[in-house]
């Protein structure tokens, strides 16, 4: 029983950055309809951050932050620079985020190399309780996750600003005629969809070491979060996260883990076919529920 | 000086020309109206006035100032409030959040709460349905809401576009009241564009006859009521399929 | 005669000329080296060509190889295969061919080894390569004169000796300083570049030592172990070890510690001198092995010696530094071969080579290769003491001399 418990807390933090990624998607693809691969990139340029600041001798926390700051800045430049001309042709936007994935990619590389970054690990320590190690950096991640969903979710659904955007989602031409400036919006989503990646980049890195490859699993698993959970929908994306990031960990733990990553795509799969618009459902509009 | 003044506005969707040669105004807290057959452009024109389409050719005037070509958000902030065709209720927003929304371009957002309970008190459906979701409402409740969210933002001019399609008989009376109280309750000036010429003629001080996206009659409502043209159009004062367009002339 | 026909007697002259192997340049032998310097196998790999580097810099300081009253020097070609095997393939292609080496010596990648054979041994190349998968095409008679084979070297002892003394000193080592009896294990195992899962030997070896042994196979960029540690842990073994890449377990190694799957630890691939340069430091009994003997506790003086010329000359401290050790000893064999031969022809310094007994730095006992090519020497297993960083207590462990039951002695 412990063991299975184990598993569960394991997969918990591998579930919040998926969460945390699968956010930003289901807002951005929600509102926008902006398909944007190279999300994971964001995730990537992230930690990378995180890594350069800690390497040369900052703190995990400057680190995070600065990650946080930088891919933000990303997203606008890229919103504002590249995706804000394709927004009549999401097609062309999705296409050019593939090209971005190797850009971005090659960026890293060019300037560093491919091989694997870690950082010394922020926090040490093993709380253990009832038998089950949680580790104190993965329950941290855990936390923050959890505080980021918690102020996404009060923010949709209770600021005039959230209330603006889910108008716009539902129907951009109406919420432009009661004032509401839909291109700044769909600006800052971007923004804060790419900061959500930042952070989930930095994360990572704090767990475990990323190289400049990782960007792909992890975003088709941001967009099958969002899928899952109904685009839109940030509570879905929440539960859906939840989901996949449980399948992944009891898969490796129980299965055969050269099909670890097998299963989360089955199960996509699975669920899309019996529940096309997701799991909570909504393809219209992030909600609060 | 009128508050608003459109000056020989063309519009078109891509290549396909709409409106030609368009020239209105509104008073300050006046009531105008465009009548015209179904396909006549009338909405294309609201569209252009409130910011959703850029006129080719032509400039619309606010008080005395160029807004032409502003975005709808901009024009919102200025005081030009539309309720759109079809209402557009946002569904799965709650009637407050509907109404709460329609306030975004106010600077003052402290009076918002005070504001919805006057709308609540006013329209009374409103108050009963305040939690429940938008799509949950019938048509005339829609079309409450979708005016009382207009004058939510505080407007100097409400565009109103055929509110009284798909509505019973019982809820065109409840609208032609409304319209009425907009102006003397809330001090706004109207511009409504009708298929209905009854609901129209019945609240406008002046009116605008348009066809084949021209304007071809501009008159005081009286006269407008009194026109061969009118008649012509619209016999019985219901709504009637299109008549063949003619070249007319102001009676 | 015609503007063309001129082309053409001259484009053919120059062709012919260019032709020519480039070893008919008199004053120096050419010798190769494939290795991964880049890519997953990086940490094998750089040692390869650093260690050869070495022995090729201090044979041309002393002068050069002497034949016939000459000296010639070494001249070293040095290619990276970048974890990919038809990268190395076209490298050996370009040194054999084209450059014209002498000798080869690479990869340490398995099946890449296997194909590279295919070239040195057709272009009578000599082919100095590790690793376990030779030991299935290393034949009396694939190595007789004249067979594909004959110029082919292994530089490391048949798998199953490695494993057996691999297993014997671990759980030695271990078994003191648990201070209970072991009897469950897990291996934990990754793919090679070439996805294919090689701990065949090792099982057997520890199954030899009495031990109840469950596998655990990961994919390739696996970073998270936790799920597949925590199903470790469910096994309830006494120890842990991780088989095959030294980075990779560096990872995993700290997950497993903070859940506590094990009692102890084996580190397959990671040096003394890197657990001590890195200041690792472990809560639990911790053991490393080292081919054949430790950077960070070296046995002899001369291996000690020969670390940090090592290092001094320049080469990275990477996980599995003592592999350049091998590569150094074969270079210099290579070398005294052809110097008592007083020939460079390839059979002449192969039949000499098959009859020398070296004294190298490898191992205290001289090295020999037997009729299918292959040395054999003991391995150096020491145990971290834990919570420190550079205490170790190391045994030298001779290896078995047959393949334990259901080993096919690979």
């Amino acid at each position: 029983m412990e063991i299975f418990l184990q598993q569960l807390v394991n997969s918990l933090s591998v579930a919040s950055v998926i969460i945390l990624i699968g956010i930003g998607i289901t807002l951005i693809f929600g509102l926008t309809g902006i398909i944007n691969f190279a999300h994971g990139e964001f995730l990537m340029i992230g930690g990378m951050t995180t890594w350069l600041v800690v390497s040369n001798g900052g703190g995990f926390i400057i680190g995070l932050v600065a990650a946080v700051l930088f891919v933000g800045l990303l997203g606008f430049v890229l919103e504002r620079g590249l995706f804000r001309l394709t927004l009549d042709r999401p097609m062309n936007g999705f296409i050019i985020s593939l090209g971005l994935i190797v850009v971005l990619q090659h960026f890293v590389i060019r300037f560093w190399n491919s091989y694997q970054k870690s950082i010394p690990e922020p926090l040490s320590g093993v709380w253990e309780i009832g038998g089950v190690q949680i580790i104190v950096m993965r329950a941290v991640v855990v936390l923050i996750t959890a505080v980021v969903v918690a102020i996404t979710f009060f923010g949709i659904s209770r600021s005039r600003y959230g209330l603006a955007l889910r108008a716009s989602v539902a129907d951009q031409e109406t919420a432009s005629l009661m004032g509401v400036p839909v291109r700044r919006y769909i600006t800052g989503v971007f923004i804060y969809g790419s900061m959500l990646a930042g952070l989930g980049g930095a994360l990572m890195i704090a767990l475990f070491p990323i190289t400049p490859f990782i960007g792909s699993t992890i975003v088709v698993r941001g967009f099958a979060v969002a899928l899952i959970g109904g685009l839109g929908n940030v509570a879905g994306a929440v539960v859906a996260g939840l989901v996949l990031g449980l399948m992944d960990g009891l898969s490796a733990g129980y299965g055969l883990p050269e099909w670890t990553e097998a299963y989360s795509f089955a199960l996509m799969i699975l669920i899309l076919l019996l529940r096309p618009n997701g799991l909570l459902g909504g393809t219209a509009g992030p909600r609060a529920v | 000086m009128s508050l608003l003044e459109v000056a020989n506005v063309d519009t078109a969707y891509g290549a396909v020309a709409v409106n030609r040669d368009v020239s209105l105004s509104v008073a300050e807290g006046e009531i105008a109206t465009i009548l015209g057959p179904n396909g006549a452009g009338k909405s294309t024109l609201m569209r252009a006035i409130c910011g959703l389409l850029k006129p080719k050719r032509g400039r619309i005037m606010l008080d005395g100032h160029d807004v032409t070509g502003l975005p709808p958000d901009r024009l919102a902030k200025l005081g030009v409030v539309m309720v759109p065709e079809g209402r557009r209720i946002f569904a799965d927003l709650t009637v407050r959040e509907n109404l709460r929304l329609g306030a975004y371009s106010r600077e003052d957002q402290g009076e918002v709460e005070a504001d919805i309970g006057r709308m609540e008190s006013y329209f009374s459906i409103l108050a009963d349905k305040r939690s429940a979701k938008g799509g949950e409402l019938s048509g005339g409740q829609q079309q409450m809401l979708a005016i009382a969210r207009g004058l939510m933002a505080r407007p100097r001019l409400l565009l109103l576009d055929e509110p009284s399609l798909g509505l019973s008989p019982l809820m065109v009376r409840e609208v032609q009241s409304v319209i009425i109280d907009v102006r003397k309750n809330f001090g706004a000036a109207v511009l409504l564009v009708e298929q209905n010429a009854g609901l129209a003629l019945s609240v406008a001080a002046r009116g605008y006859l348009m066809q084949s996206g021209k304007i071809v009659l501009a008159s005081a409502i009286a006269d407008l009521r009194d026109s061969t043209l009118m008649r012509e159009l619209y016999l019985g004062g219901g709504k009637r399929p299109p008549i063949k367009s003619r070249d007319v002339e102001t009676l | 005669m015609k503007f063309w026909q001129f082309c053409a007697i001259a484009g053919s002259a120059l062709f012919a000329a260019s032709a020519q192997p480039a070893a008919a340049d008199d004053d120096t032998i050419k010798i190769g080296v494939v290795a991964a310097q880049t890519g997953a196998f990086v940490s094998a790999g750089n040692t390869i060509g650093a260690g050869v580097t070495l022995a090729v810099k201090e044979i041309n300081d002393a002068g050069g190889v002497k034949i016939g009253g000459k000296s010639r020097k070494i001249q070293l070609e040095n290619r990276d295969d970048r974890t990919d095997v038809n990268v190395a393939i076209a490298a050996g292609r370009e040194l054999v061919n084209d450059i014209g080496v002498a000798a080869l010596y690479g990869t340490e990648s398995h099946d890449f080894s296997v194909s590279m054979t295919k070239i040195t041994g057709p272009a009578k190349v000599l082919q100095f390569t590790g690793n376990s998968s030779l030991g299935a095409i290393l034949t009396k008679e694939s190595v007789a004169p004249g067979a594909p084979l004959h110029y082919t070297f292994q530089s490391e002892p048949p798998e199953f000796q490695r494993s057996g003394s691999t297993a014997r000193g671990v759980l030695k080592l271990l078994g003191k300083e648990i201070g209970a009896p072991l009897k469950n294990a897990v291996v934990f195992v990754a793919d090679d570049a070439t996805g294919q899962y090689l701990s065949e030997h090792y099982v057997k070896a520890l199954e030899a030592n009495g031990q109840h042994v469950d596998l655990i196979k990961y994919p390739p960029n696996t970073t998270d172990f936790t799920p597949l540690l925590t199903r470790a842990k469910g096994l309830n073994p006494d120890t842990v070890h991780f088989w095959y890449n030294g980075d990779v377990t560096l990872v995993a190694f700290p997950q497993a510690v903070q859940l506590k799957v094990a009692k102890g630890y084996f580190l397959f691939g990671v040096d003394p001198g890197v657990w001590a340069d890195r200041k690792l430091v472990s809560t639990a009994p911790v053991t490393l092995s080292c081919v054949p003997m430790c950077w960070g506790a070296p046995p002899t003086p001369e291996a000690k010696a020969y670390f940090d010329r090592y290092f001094a000359a320049g080469a990275v401290k990477g996980v599995q530094s003592s592999v350049s050790l091998l590569y150094y000893d074969y270079m210099h064999w290579y070398a005294k071969a052809i110097e008592e031969s007083g020939s460079t022809d390839p059979d002449t310094v192969v039949a000499q080579i098959e009859k020398m007994k070296y004294q190298g730095v490898v191992s205290k006992a001289p090295l020999y290769f037997d009729n299918r090519h292959r040395v054999s020497f003991a391995t150096e297993v020491c145990l971290v003491k834990p919570n420190t960083s550079d205490q170790f207590e190391c045994a030298v462990e001779e290896p078995p001399t047959e393949p334990p039951a259901g080993d096919n002695g690979g």
